[in-house]
């Protein structure tokens, strides 16, 4: 139970982000020390190395001046007033024999000779280093500086003050940083925190979802504005999930009952023609009504599928140039007959020519489907218009009637699959029409609209790119 | 003529041997595609009507087999499957036409008959006869019991194919796509509608009527009632 809570922070964001603030800030903090220090180390041994070189520079002047005679009681002068433990002075000549010298016991022994070779055959006039002796821990900052044509003078000072400085220096660091890594640690885990929390509000409401509770949204309210976009796109998801569920099984339990009739009706017919002998003229009867529920079957299977297949884009477009006006005079010559015996005025106003490359048949379908339904619902006497044209860059297809008019309330409905307003449903007709025109106009980058106003007539606009 | 039938479901294929019996056919029947290909491999036939999805040997296979044999005889796909692609498909592996289930018979038949008198390169008809009624295609003239009857282009063309198929029962379906050229019928009975105006002109002053309607089928243009 343990480890697998343990198993779980470890691979959680929060945990992932906390030490990513951690690791970072304190790789900063101590570079940044680091830095600073070297600095810090550099500028004392700068101040030293020329306080020494100083003191040699005063000896070369008086070498100069008074000799080596001159020198000695100089140095031993200077040599007394400073503590042995802390500084030593040497003075010995070129082969190295010791000229004068403080009490080295306090520090060791240092092989002048080998400084010496080196400084001739580098040509140097002074040399400075840091000298670690045997008998005690810290160093000394040395310089070696020839001051005469025989003499070398050698100063040493202790580095312990200045190890001291930086030691303190350096402990004080390793708490500050051990601070901050806990400091940074507890930042990052609040701060990580904070994402993560609106993260996980989104995870339990995924959740509670996935158990079924299709209704739930995300508070989109977040402190971030990732938060707030996941959070809004997420709910914008789920929208779009619940229309589409709601909307699948409408048209199921469409789908069963408009297949279920037509069926339902096949049955009864064929089984009452059962019951009793009957007439041929009674079996024909029952054949053709059997054949024409079927096609009515037929044609609603092929229907939806079409549907489907133009909203998922499966069989593409099929693109050729062909001439638009033609096409809707074909329509229109179409229902003549049907528009004569019910007397209505079918009237178009069209261009001369209307060029489009985009998919015939669909167009065909669309054109038709729709100049059907406008003169459907048309009563006698009543007026259908069809207008087209090219403008600002798209083609326009009106159709206008003076028919019975959508209700405000199913308007927004009409594009739906098997949506039949209720004074439509003693029409017949499949409630198909309209979903498939609209799914084909979008297929071809065209877009549908539809205005009515009741028991006065419906208008419904065609746009196409061209 | 000589037919060869190659479908598992047993009722379809009942009713279309009987059809093409009926309709003075000679047809064998195969219920799987091993069979179908032994037979088209040994038998000479005028036409092949082929069912895609047959056990055994799959409809498609078993045409690409025929045509690397050397055989040409027409084949006629029939598929519930309706996509484009398996349409093309067909097409491509060398069947000449494709009809997609749930079919009408009487398409079935038009089909059928269209492939033979195309594989038989009969000469395009310059004048249809049947009974006393005479189209002449070059004219575009029609002509009843030598008055000539005027026709609307459309219903000129509405005639011409039900005298092409005269005899044969033409579906609502077939005459919006071969007349219309619309792959879909309307839901509004447009062809009835024409189907009234053109009896009108041809057989309306007649005794003797040439145009019927076959309930739930179709219509047929007929001399012999």
């Amino acid at each position: 139970m343990f480890l697998r809570g343990l198993h779980n922070f470890r691979i959680s964001l929060l945990f992932r982000l906390t030490i990513l603030y951690a690791v970072a800030f304190t790789a900063l903090s101590t570079i940044g020390f680091l830095i600073f220090y070297y600095r810090i180390y550099d500028v004392t041994m700068e101040r030293l190395d020329l306080e020494l070189l100083d003191k040699t520079q005063k000896y070369v002047a008086l070498t100069k001046e008074a000799g080596l005679e001159g020198v000695l009681p100089e140095l031993t002068d200077e040599a007394a007033s400073e503590d042995p433990q802390e500084d030593f002075y040497r003075l010995f000549n070129f082969k190295g024999d010791i000229l004068f010298t403080t009490d080295m016991s306090f520090w060791g022994t240092i092989d002048q000779k080998n400084i010496l070779l080196k400084m001739q055959n580098e040509g140097l006039t002074y040399a400075i280093q840091n000298q670690a002796f045997d008998a005690r821990e810290d160093r000394a900052r040395m310089i070696t500086a020839i001051i005469g044509p025989d003499s070398v003078l050698q100063i040493g000072e202790s580095l312990e003050e200045v190890d001291e400085y930086l030691d303190i220096f350096l402990k004080l660091f390793s708490i500050l940083v051990i601070s901050l890594i806990i400091v940074s640690a507890f930042i990052g885990w609040l701060l990580a925190r904070r994402a993560t929390i609106d993260m996980q509000e989104v995870t339990e409401t995924a959740e509670e979802i996935s158990k079924g509770s299709y209704d739930r949204r995300v508070q989109v309210k977040g402190r971030y504005r990732e938060i707030e976009r996941l959070s809004a796109t997420f709910n914008r998801m789920l929208d779009r999930i619940q229309s589409l569920l709601k909307s699948m099984k409408e048209i199921n339990d469409n789908i069963a009952h408009d297949l279920r009739s037509p069926l339902a009706r096949i049955r009864g017919i064929a089984e009452m023609s059962l019951l009793k002998e009957k007439s041929v003229d009674a079996y024909k009867d029952m054949a053709v009504s059997t054949i024409e529920e079927c096609d009515t079957l037929i044609g609603m299977i092929n229907t939806m599928l079409d549907i489907t297949e133009a909203e998922a884009g499966v069989n593409g477009v099929e693109a050729e140039e062909f001439e638009l006006v033609a096409l809707i005079r074909e329509a229109c010559e179409l229902f003549r007959p049907i528009t004569e015996e019910k007397k209505i005025n079918l009237k178009t106003d069209l261009p001369e020519s209307l060029t489009l490359k985009s998919d015939r048949k669909k167009m065909q379908r669309i054109v038709t489907n729709l100049l059907e339904n406008a003169i459907k619902y048309t009563p006698a006497d009543g007026t259908v218009a069809v207008s087209a044209a090219a403008q600002n860059g798209e083609i326009r297809i009106d159709f206008e009637d003076t028919g019975m008019g959508i209700s405000e309330s199913d308007l927004p409905h009409i594009f739906e699959r098997f949506y039949r307003c209720d004074r439509s449903r003693s029409q017949g007709g499949l409630g198909l029409g309209l979903s498939l025109v609209k799914a084909y106009a979008e297929s071809i980058n065209g877009t549908i609209r539809v205005e009515s106003t009741l028991n006065q007539g419906s208008r419904f606009f065609l746009r196409f790119s061209r | 003529m000589r037919l060869l039938l190659v479908e598992d479901d047993v009722k379809i294929a009942q009713f279309v041997v009987n059809g093409l019996r009926e309709a003075g056919f000679a047809v064998d029947h195969a219920v799987n595609g091993e069979d179908g290909l032994h037979l088209a491999l040994t038998e000479p036939y005028d036409l092949a009507v082929v069912d895609l999805m047959l056990p055994k040997v799959d409809g498609l296979t078993l045409i690409e087999e025929v045509r690397r044999n050397n055989i040409n005889t027409p084949v006629l796909i029939l598929s519930a499957k309706r996509s484009v692609d398996d349409r093309v498909k067909g097409l491509k592996t060398g069947s000449d036409d494709y009809l997609v289930k749930p079919f009408a018979f009487a398409e079935l038949l038009a089909r059928v008959q269209a492939l033979i008198r195309r594989s038989t390169h009969v000469t395009a008809p310059s004048e249809l006869k049947v009974a006393d009624l005479t189209l002449d295609l070059n004219a575009r003239k029609v002509f009843r019991a030598d008055e000539e009857i005027f026709l609307q282009p459309l219903e000129f063309s509405l005639l011409e194919y039900l005298m092409r198929n005269a005899g044969r029962v033409v579906s609502k379906t077939m005459i919006m796509e071969h007349v219309w050229d619309y792959n879909f019928s309307p839901q509004t009975n447009v062809v009835e509608a024409r189907i009234c105006y053109l009896r009108d002109k041809i057989d309306k002053n007649f005794d003797r009527k040439l145009i019927h309607t076959v309930r739930g089928v179709g219509y047929v243009l007929k001399g012999t009632s």
